[in-house]
């Protein structure tokens, strides 16, 4: 990543010309979308297959990319989430839904209002969401189609390597409708990472 | 859509007129509904459609409901 930043005069050209043939193609160039998937230890015993996490590594220009688009994101979040979501969204902060919990409860016991606090877990939230679905809102939330054709390329056009005591193995690609998850799934719902 | 009027999901009502309904940070939710039956089963029907819309799955038994009333429950 380091180079992007020390050789920004060499470097953003070949950028801004890779970026602006995807947007005229509208296709990633593989290279681009292509992960590497490893494993690294956890804790433990490293003979036990639980005790190591796999993990995705994208390509720095990838990155850049995603960094790019999610900047752009940004400047809408405030206006597009509600406010009583406090992920994401800068000026917004977890410690709002503490004191809401704190009041709501508090006046639940004074009040005598009937208060049920329904606190979920959602399973695998990044990963299980369904693609389709993230597009569809996208455009329901009044993003352009060339805004969402950047991010479907991000996803749609992905393909894997499993890389397996220093050895990568032959590419695969992943099957939209399939329901693999991709470490880079928190984009859409973590812009900034 | 919780906040869709159409399915009258009702949500606390707070001193200071203000109302509570949900409350998320990232995936992390909470739900303040009108402990009555028929608005809980409403509350259902809504996380039951987004569900199924967006693939997204509750772990029920990772998932907390609290009974937040000085008042003894007096259904089940």
């Amino acid at each position: 990543m380091e180079i992007f930043h020390e050789c920004v005069e060499e470097t953003a050209p070949i950028l801004f010309q890779a970026f602006t043939a995807m947007l005229c193609t509208g296709r990633a160039s593989a290279s681009i979308n292509k992960g590497l998937i490893t494993l690294i230890p956890k804790a433990g015993d490293r003979a036990k297959l639980n005790n190591w996490r796999p993990i995705t590594l994208l390509g720095s220009t990838y990155k850049v990319l995603a960094k790019i688009l999610a900047g752009r994101v940004k400047v809408a979040l405030t206006h597009i989430i509600r406010p009583n979501q406090t992920g994401f969204v800068e000026g917004r902060s977890i410690i709002d839904n503490t004191f809401m919990a704190q009041e709501a409860l508090e006046w639940a016991e004074e009040s005598e209002e009937d208060l049920v606090l329904l606190l979920l877990d959602f399973e695998k939230a990044f990963d299980r969401i369904e693609w389709g679905f993230l597009f569809t809102t996208l455009s329901k939330l009044g993003f352009s189609e060339t805004w969402v054709h950047w991010v479907k390329t991000l996803y749609l056009e992905a393909s894997f390597a499993i890389r397996v005591n220093g050895t990568n193995w032959t590419n695969f690609s992943v099957d939209p409708l399939s329901k693999i998850g991709l470490s880079s799934g928190a984009l859409l719902i973590h812009p900034g990472h | 859509m919780l906040a869709d009027p159409s399915y009258k999901v009702e949500g606390l009502t707070l001193p200071k007129g203000g109302l509570v309904r949900d409350q998320t940070f990232v995936d992390d939710t909470a739900l303040y509904l009108q402990g009555s039956p028929p608005n809980l089963d409403r509350a259902q029907n809504v996380l039951n459609v987004f569900c199924r819309a967006s693939e997204a799955k509750i772990n029920w038994h990772k998932s907390a409901t609290i009974w937040a009333s000085k008042k003894e429950r007096d259904w089940q």
